[in-house]
């Protein structure tokens, strides 16, 4: 028995043996701290950019971000796609704000947030359904969905709504504690989220039947997993999640603009690309996907704390992307020579 | 008649396994030469060397009187040479038109790199009359039947490429009966000029086409006999060799209990399962067994073949079929069973994973390798990590997680299709003796095999298909429970 045991810990191996290990675990599977580290060691020379302060708003900044790279993550990881969020984003607040505005007036806020979030997993089940069940590809659904509620939003509200209620705007614009640093709730949130999805990820069946649709969609079919089910769910907790970005961000500018989010999904794509997801399904990291959201949000702070001119930042995150790319096909590469 | 093509001692190797070694064949134009033997026993892989597809690892390929480069020997010269291999499935161009595939790589069709339209048209016409097609130039692949793009692929080689030297491998056995026959003639009338070789599993079509046929058994051409000196029962015994083990005594008979499940056509009942018994079925490719096993695991839906279970409903999904007690390990493993990116624990639990959860849905390696371990112990997976990746192991240890994945459902019903396909020698027994001891002491049995050695040494009951009806049923202790006559009847030769 004991030998055994021994069997199947072959662990004891030598210091450089085990550093091996180390740094190639590191570079296939987790490309993506190496960065921070990198990006932390560049800003340690910005005034003000290692600050508590500056983090914390960092991590305020990238709420609405993570959320969106965190739904596309798990529809990712299924082997699908959605670029519906983008209009999701702004569109399931817009009809939250116009519900407590217009439509009944004074109604209670956190009535409104659960309409909004209502509204994106709606999003989500439609986009599911229409692809699961009608066999229309996610990714033309989404395209159609992406441009049809932009336009719905922008009938909508032409002008924007400015007059947001307070308790509807809470979670974006309030900020806790006393004294010098004050900690934004939208910055408790996307923690939390991201732990919970970590832990969804690794210790539930939905977390693992997702990861096992992406590598083997069929195989998952006759090993009796209710696809279906999971991949119509995956799509309404992006979408539920891309409401909740909505509402975060929506309390950050205190109003709602049609043009909200306009061309995010690509920084969205960068995110998860960045954070080493495989757009082919079943290949992807929560902590990566963070450490990405981290990076892209860091980046922009930087640039905003040295004066980088805000036309050039765009471009900034098209060398990003492309370097994500660059490095996750290096990445591959790397992990065929190591593992034989 | 002139020799176009001499292979001495053919010898062919992937890493260290080695799938023809002296392998001789003497193709002469003007004579149709049949190649006949077992899955496995190197037929498709010598035509691929004599088509370039293969470069040989030894002995000397001879093609119109000079010997070749074995390293030098690929595709493009032996088409050069006049050589074609028409392949068993047929070329995957799904969305070029018919003209554009027949004119693929034809410089005849081109004048100064224009389109010939009129050396096309006719170049159609041709083949169209002389195959029967009836198929328009502007049709897309991807919309023909698979046996028309078969035929097309057939055409090309023979009216476009003029190749002298036509390697036909199985493609019978994708055409209907009414094409196969037409083929045939067609042959016959070509044979003219051309060496032409017809690989197959019918023993029929050897007998009624073929001028000579070479016999391969496990890499080697053991014998090429003159047709008109042969029968098809003494060709059946030497593509089965003169092994003849006495099977009877390996295991006991066995009595079986209750009915577990049948599954029937439109009138009669074409399988039954029951507890404690091992139900091998046998036949050749697209004889029925195949579509029998994937209507009692839910994966596909013929309208003539109906699965149900003794005390359930009629099988109609495969979640249902996995829900309800039957267990089904796919033909194609890494198509459709592991999951490659994931470790040998969450490839056998994820069936289950669902319902042991404490509390459910959730999933604790903590929880599950309890499950996992002594099945890695009693299958002797190497390596014995539950947290090893599935594709660091070899095929036989895939196949021991798959059996454990299976064995964890505890089902009442496993169907099993070839479940030693792709597993190496070693581990073969192993697995065949935990299917009978282990999975069919508690549960009912079916599988199917590609070798009927096998199916008469743990089965205790055979089902013969043959053009997708049973032929016959076969109990151990009867009689004529032995390979020769299985191997006899799946060819649907009757004595």
């Amino acid at each position: 028995m004991s030998r055994k045991i021994e069997k199947r810990n072959p662990q004891t191996s030598t210091p450089k043996e085990r550093w091996t290990r180390f740094y190639r675990e590191v570079l296939t599977e987790h490309f993506i701290w190496p960065m921070v580290v990198l990006m932390v060691l560049i800003g340690a020379g910005v005034p003000g950019f290692l600050t508590a302060g500056n983090w914390l708003n960092v991590l305020w900044g990238a709420a609405s971000l993570g959320c969106l790279a965190l739904g596309l993550y798990f529809v990712l990881m299924t082997g699908r796609m959605d670029l519906s969020i983008e209009s999701t984003l702004v569109f399931a607040p817009t009809i939250a704000v116009l519900f407590m505005n217009n439509w009944i007036p004074g109604l209670n806020p956190l009535l409104g947030i659960l309409i909004a979030l209502g509204v994106g997993a709606l999003v989500g089940l439609f986009v599911g359904v229409l692809s699961n069940y009608a066999n229309v590809n996610p990714f033309l659904v989404t395209l159609g969905l992406l441009l049809a509620l932009r336009g719905l939003v922008v009938f909508l509200i032409p002008e924007g709504v400015y007059d947001v209620s307070e308790g509807f705007t809470a979670l974006g614009r309030t900020r806790l504690g006393e004294g010098d640093i004050k900690v934004p709730v939208a910055a408790i949130v996307i923690i939390l989220i991201f732990v919970l999805a970590y832990l969804v990820m690794r210790y539930t069946f939905f977390g693992k039947a997702i990861s096992a649709i992406g590598n083997n969609e069929q195989a998952t079919r006759v090993a009796g997993v209710n696809v279906n089910f999971i991949v119509v769910s995956v799509f309404v907790v992006a979408g539920v999640l891309a409401a909740l970005g909505g509402i975060i961000e929506v309390g950050r500018l205190n109003s709602v603009d049609a043009s909200m989010g306009e061309g995010r999904i690509l920084l969205v794509f960068a995110a998860v690309a960045l954070g080493g997801t495989a757009l082919t399904g079943g290949r992807g990291r929560v902590t990566g996907v963070f450490g990405a959201v981290i990076v892209l949000s860091g980046i922009t702070n930087l640039m905003n704390l040295v004066g980088f001119p805000t036309a050039l930042q765009q471009v900034m995150f098209g060398v990003i992307l492309l370097s994500a790319i660059l490095l996750s096909s290096l990445q591959d590469s790397l992990r065929k020579r190591w593992n034989k | 008649m002139d020799v176009l093509v001499t292979a001495e001692a053919l010898r062919k190797q992937f890493g260290l396994n080695v799938v023809v070694e002296k392998a001789n064949i003497e193709l002469r134009s003007g004579r149709i030469h049949g190649v006949i033997g077992k899955n496995g026993a190197g037929k498709s892989v010598l035509m691929n060397m004599i088509a370039g597809v293969f470069s040989p690892n030894g002995g000397v390929l001879t093609v119109r009187g000079s010997a070749v480069d074995n390293d030098r020997w690929d595709s493009r010269t032996a088409t050069a040479a006049g050589i074609a291999l028409i392949p068993q499935e047929p070329p995957r161009f799904p969305f070029l038109t018919v003209e554009d595939y027949l004119f693929l790589g034809n410089r005849k069709s081109y004048n100064f790199g224009l389109v010939n339209g009129r050396y096309r048209s006719a170049k159609i016409r041709e083949i169209d009359e002389a195959l029967g097609l009836d198929v328009h130039r502007n049709d897309q692949m991807v919309n023909l039947p698979i046996e028309v793009q078969q035929m097309l692929a057939f055409g090309k080689a023979v009216y476009l490429d003029e190749a002298s030297v036509i390697l036909l491998d199985e493609i019978t056995a994708s055409l209907s009966t009414v094409r196969r026959d037409a083929l045939l003639q067609e042959l016959t009338k070509l044979q003219k000029d051309r060496a032409i070789v017809l690989i197959t599993h019918r023993i029929n079509e050897v007998m009624s086409t073929c001028d000579v046929v070479t016999v391969m058994r496990d890499g080697e051409s053991v014998k090429t006999i003159d047709v008109t000196k042969t029968s098809a029962n003494a060709l059946a015994r030497e593509i089965v060799g003169d092994q003849q083990i006495d099977t009877s005594s390996v295991f006991s008979k066995r009595v079986a209990g209750e009915t577990l499940l049948s599954v029937s056509d439109s009138n009669s009942v074409v399988l039954t399962v029951h507890r404690r018994e091992v139900v091998g079925l046998a036949g050749l490719d697209g004889s029925g067994k195949d579509d029998v096993i994937e209507v009692a695991a839910g994966v596909s839906s013929l309208s003539n073949l109906t699965a149900s279970l003794t005390f359930g409903s009629r099988i109609r999904s495969s979640r249902q079929a996995a829900a309800s007690g039957v267990a089904y390990l796919p033909k194609k493993r890494e198509e459709f069973a592991t999951i490659q990116g994931m470790s040998v624990l969450e490839n056998m639990v994820l069936p289950i994973a669902r319902t042991v959860g404490s509390p459910r849905g959730l999933w604790l390696n903590r929880q599950l390798r309890p499950l996992v371990n002594p099945l890695i112990d009693s299958l002797n997976v190497s390596p014995p990590q539950p947290s090893a990746l599935i594709t660091s192991l070899s095929g036989g240890n895939r196949q021991k997680v798959m059996i454990g994945r299976l064995r964890l459902m505890k089902p009442d019903v496993y169907l099993l299709a070839e479940p030693t396909r792709g597993v190496d020698i070693g581990t073969k027994p192993m697995i065949l003796e935990t299917i009978r001891g282990v999975l069919a002491a508690k549960a009912g049995v079916v599988m199917t095999s590609e070798s009927e050695e096998e199916l008469v040494d743990y089965c205790d009951r055979i089902v013969v298909f043959f053009r997708g009806r049973v032929v016959k049923v076969l109990a151990r202790g009867d009689r004529e429970f032995t390979v020769d006559e299985i191997y006899r009847l799946s060819q649907g030769v009757t004595t």
